[in-house]
């Protein structure tokens, strides 16, 4: 489910960072909203054997087959839940394109760079490596997340799920 | 004729011949003496002087050859006697043992030598014959007697035992018919008795009819109101039931436009600039399904709890008509139980006047009947007595012919 | 993929679906039908009832399964590459691509390199176990 109801955020500067906002490990992160294609439902999924925990499936959307990316077991967090409102966000990552799940979807934010703050050391599960910084706004505390780099790490099997 | 001393081995030899008188007849004295003792049977005093010739010596010779003939003649004839005494001895001894010993079986055999006494043996012979046949058919009479005379008994004895019950039924009948005689008079004369009785219950039962069929009247009230709950409730359901499904679609919608907004704000923003009043526009729209979703969620929270409700009136509603069922059931039940009495009552109350008249009837009838069972009675108890008599007589039989079995075991035939 | 795509078997191991190419498949017996190496458990599940089996053109193996649903001929357009994210993530290489059925994407198992895979160490990579560079 999506949050807010104020007034809508107002695209403005080009200093101002445009993220892609949503919800899981138990925050709000954000990444780069330009690798965000999409906002879908997820189907029904379909497993794939042998396949990792933080892939729990593969699903069609409009003819394509996109890879579903469940961050939370890529951090050893308790699964996403994958129910008939689950949403993902279809982006392009690198050379992958995955439908990263969440646990519900904020949507466009506007963080002003000057006031992205250094990541911190310790992070849920171990996320720490991949954040570029915090930052705050009206709804509160957010993370910002290297997507690209991160789902290359899960690809190269390095995070110990 | 000088071997006259050979004749008669045994015997005293006969007189010597004096020998001084050889040529001398014998005299008339010794001659008459001999002749004399002959005649007498003194054979042994026969004594003849027998000379050596002359006439004399023939007579002497002669008289010695009678004598001597007469002398076998008559030892035969003894002879002849001690046989016959044997056979007939036997004969008394095969009597004797047939009566003493009753040994019938085997033949009469008995040792006779002379054929003159055929005839007695044979006569014997034929004698036992039919002594045995006769003892036989005796025999089988007294066994044919004494199983006629245990039928009889048996007969005698069943046909006393069944008068004994029937006289015993028919007495108990009796008894009865005395006893509802007496009853009947009673009821006659209860009959004033029953009518008061009857009037009194009467008016007290119409009482309580009134009041069940005012309770049966509120019963099928609160049924009546129970039903028309339920119908409320039914309606109140489905239409609550409509609302959460139309909710449910607008929940949908509202979905999808939050979607279709987000994308749109998406590509707004990857048109920079131009897109600007598109993001706006998106945002609004995700702005107003969120309204909706919000107001769905209170309609949602507001349906559950009007389900919630509903369910609790249709459970007291149930409750209800389930009671009311029940209150239903338990009037009819009491109706009918006062229906019954009041029926009997009634009956009661016009058959006093009645059992007068019927009573008299009856007892007129039961009387008739005790007649007819005395004279029953009496009969049975007659041929009661007969059986007995025959059961007495039948018994004396059989006695009868027990002794007269006993008796004809004693000869055997076999 | 050149030309028309070759008839699929398809079958069910527990309660997921695949397929395979009907080529591999010498033939369908059922279940202990004859002394031969037989999978069981595999990263395709394993079996609940495993009524028959599928004995592998040119192995020595049969793979064990729960049903078989028939032959489809696929149109070319059904036939899918696996997402790269999932083939670069997948530990084993018997799963070749996607078969939409009825719409729904179907795993298209290699069977020969399925059972191939198992038999060296006697064990199948579990679904989801990942292996460590």
């Amino acid at each position: 489910m999506s949050e807010g109801r104020d007034e809508p955020d107002i695209p403005s500067g080009a200093s101002d960072a445009q993220l892609f906002c949503l919800r899981l490990l138990g925050g709000r992160y954000a990444f780069e909203a330009s690798l965000v294609a999409e906002v879908v439902r997820l189907g029904p999924l379909t497993r794939l054997p042998a396949a990792p925990p933080f892939l729990p499936g593969v699903f069609s959307h409009r003819g394509e087959i996109l890879a579903v990316l469940d961050v939370n077991q890529l951090f050893g967090m308790r699964p996403l839940p994958l129910g008939a409102a689950a949403r993902a966000a279809v982006v392009r990552a690198g050379p992958w394109k995955v439908a990263v799940l969440a646990e519900a979807i904020e949507g466009l934010v506007e963080i002003d760079r000057a006031a992205l703050q250094p990541p911190p050391a310790e992070a849920p599960g171990g996320a720490a490596e991949f954040l570029t910084g915090v930052a705050r706004d009206r709804r509160g505390e957010l993370a910002v997340l290297d997507l690209p780099r991160l789902v290359d790490a899960a690809r190269a099997r390095r995070i110990a799920a | 004729m000088r071997e006259s001393r050979e004749l008669n081995p045994r015997r005293r030899p006969a007189a010597k011949p004096r020998r001084g008188a050889a040529s001398r007849a014998p005299d008339h004295a010794s001659l008459v003496a001999a002749l004399q003792a002959l005649g007498e049977g003194r054979y042994a005093d026969v004594r003849l002087d027998m000379p050596e010739r002359g006439p004399g010596r023939e007579v002497a010779l002669a008289l010695q050859a009678a004598v001597e003939r007469v002398q076998a003649d008559l030892a035969a004839q003894a002879r002849y006697a001690d046989v016959v005494r044997e056979g007939v001895s036997e004969a008394i001894d095969a009597l004797v043992k047939l009566v003493v010993q009753g040994d019938l079986s085997g033949d009469l055999r008995l040792s006779v030598g002379d054929a003159s006494l055929a005839p007695l043996v044979s006569g014997i012979g034929q004698i036992v014959h039919t002594l045995k046949r006769f003892v036989t058919e005796m025999r089988e009479a007294a066994l044919r007697l004494a199983s006629s005379s245990e039928q009889v008994l048996a007969a005698a004895t069943h046909s006393e035992r069944s008068t004994t019950q029937q006289a015993g039924a028919i007495h108990e009948t009796t008894a009865t018919m005395e006893e509802l005689k007496g009853a009947s008079q009673q009821i006659a004369e209860n009959a004033q008795m029953v009518a008061t009785i009857a009037q009194r219950a009467l008016s007290q039962t119409h009482q309580g009819e009134s009041s069940i069929k005012s309770f049966m009247e509120s019963m099928e009230k609160v049924r009546h109101n129970a039903t028309e709950v339920d119908d409320a409730i039914g309606k109140l359901s489905r239409r609550v039931e409509r609302i959460g499904t139309v909710v449910e679609v607008i929940d949908e919608i509202a979905d999808r436009s939050d979607l279709l907004a987000l994308n749109a704000a998406l590509e707004g923003a990857k048109a920079g600039e131009a897109g600007r009043g598109f993001s706006i526009v998106a945002a609004e729209m995700r702005r107003l399904a969120e309204n909706v979703m919000e107001s769905t969620k209170e309609i949602k929270n507001l349906i559950t709890e009007i389900r919630e409700a509903t369910h609790a009136a249709k459970e007291a509603s149930d409750g209800n008509k389930r009671m009311a069922a029940e209150g239903e059931q338990l009037g009819a039940a009491a109706m009918g139980q006062v229906g019954g009495i009041l029926s009997g009552i009634q009956e009661t109350s016009d058959a006093s006047r009645v059992i007068h008249l019927a009573t008299q009837q009856q007892r007129t009838a039961t009387e008739q009947v005790v007649q007819s069972m005395g004279e029953i009675e009496e009969v049975t108890r007659q041929a009661q007595s007969g059986s007995k008599q025959a059961t007495a007589a039948a018994a004396e039989l059989s006695k009868l012919a027990e002794r007269l079995a006993e008796l004809v075991k004693r000869f055997k035939v076999d | 993929m050149t030309g028309a795509p070759p008839p699929l078997l398809i079958f069910q191991v527990g309660p997921s679906r695949f397929a395979a190419d009907a080529a591999d498949v010498e033939r369908i017996d059922p279940a202990r039908a004859g002394p031969r190496d037989l999978v069981e458990a595999s990263c395709l599940g394993a079996p609940s009832a495993a009524r028959c089996e599928l004995v592998v053109r040119g192995a020595a193996s049969a793979l064990a399964v729960d049903l078989v649903l028939g032959i489809r001929e696929p149109a070319p357009d059904d036939l899918r590459a696996l997402p790269e994210l999932a083939a670069a993530c997948l530990a084993s290489s018997a799963v070749r691509g996607l078969v939409l059925l009825d719409g729904t994407p179907t795993p298209v198992i290699d069977l020969p390199t399925l059972v191939c895979e198992l038999r060296p160490a006697g064990s199948a990579p579990e679904p989801g176990e990942p292996h460590h560079a």
